[in-house]
């Protein structure tokens, strides 16, 4: 899930980049 | 020694896919996930929802939706509920459990039957007619087998779940929670929230922050939650987020309305044709 979102929206890419930061977690690479 | 961040990227890049799936990783990604399919919906046309509900984690994202919260916030606050519910989680023997085909009274009923002093089992998801979830110590899970298909169960079926998410097992983890929630500002809502353990509509922000606290272990009301959207006027429904589980249960619940989901691309056409009615 997400890994479409983040290549078709700056906005959904800049979602998942804020919840790496906040977490400190991968989450933009777990939902590939 | 590594910090837990750097652990989790090691585990990540490496797996298992068990530790992805946990729920201090899988409660942001489902947010961010939902936050990010709303902002390409959005960007694609007007979404002008009447009202909305989030189920359990869910509803970190429908606060950011209807403007409660800002994405940072949530994605904070669902950090920290990750993190406190997984620390709860260690320290009892739980899941839950699906039970299908009996009601709410006596499956409550049979919980209590079987709930002993240390060692309960409550219901915990009323999520469709039909199709409800339990949640508690194992072993109190264990003795409600006999028990509620002895009431009428047909069938009960153990959730792949890091542990007895909204039960009473969950209260240290809302104690734990209580202090981010309370450094957090909360905003009135742009539109009626339904929520979780009321299944009550709101748009104030000391109930929705109150909602955060005690929705972690209280029952998700969800069958209410979307027949009290119904009686708000929403007759089209669009899931909003990964996979199609909360379509499924509206459905149940309303067989009447118009629902879709919208949790990747492939989904747009389906999501644009509900929007535009």
């Amino acid at each position: 899930m997400g890994t479409d979102l983040q290549a078709a929206s700056l906005e959904a890419k800049r979602l998942f980049a804020l919840a790496d930061e906040v977490t400190g977690l991968p989450i933009s690479r777990f939902v590939r | 020694m590594r910090s837990p961040a750097c652990q989790s990227r090691g585990l990540c890049a490496e797996g298992p896919l068990e530790r992805l799936t946990e729920t201090d990783i899988a409660q942001p990604a489902v947010v961010a996930t939902s936050l990010a399919a709303l902002a390409l919906l959005e960007n694609e046309g007007a979404v002008k929802p009447a009202a909305m509900a989030g189920h359990s984690v869910g509803e970190y994202a429908a606060y950011a939706a209807a403007g409660v919260l800002d994405a940072e916030s949530a994605l904070r606050l669902v950090h920290a509920r990750a993190q406190a519910m997984a620390a709860a989680c260690r320290t009892v023997d739980g899941t839950m459990a699906a039970v299908i085909g009996l009601d709410e009274a006596p499956l409550r009923a049979a919980c209590e039957a079987v709930s002993r002093d240390g060692s309960s089992v409550v219901v915990a998801n009323l999520n469709a007619p039909g199709q409800l979830i339990v949640s508690g110590a194992r072993d109190a899970i264990e003795r409600l087998r006999d028990v509620a298909k002895a009431a009428g169960a047909r069938r009960i079926l153990p959730l792949n779940v890091g542990g007895p998410f909204h039960s009473v097992y969950m209260q240290p983890a809302a104690s734990a929670l209580a202090e981010a929630i309370r450094a957090t500002v909360f905003r009135q809502a742009d539109i009626p929230l339904v929520l979780n353990a009321s299944a009550q509509a709101t748009q104030d922000p000391q109930e929705l922050r109150h909602e955060l606290e005690v929705q972690v272990y209280s029952p998700v009301r969800w069958i209410e939650s979307v027949q009290r959207l119904a009686q708000l006027g929403c007759d089209r429904f669009l899931e909003v987020g990964p996979g199609e589980v909360l379509a499924g249960m509206v459905r149940r619940t309303l067989p009447d309305v118009k629902v879709a989901s919208f949790g990747s691309l492939a989904d747009l056409a389906s999501a644009a044709a509900l929007i535009e009615g």
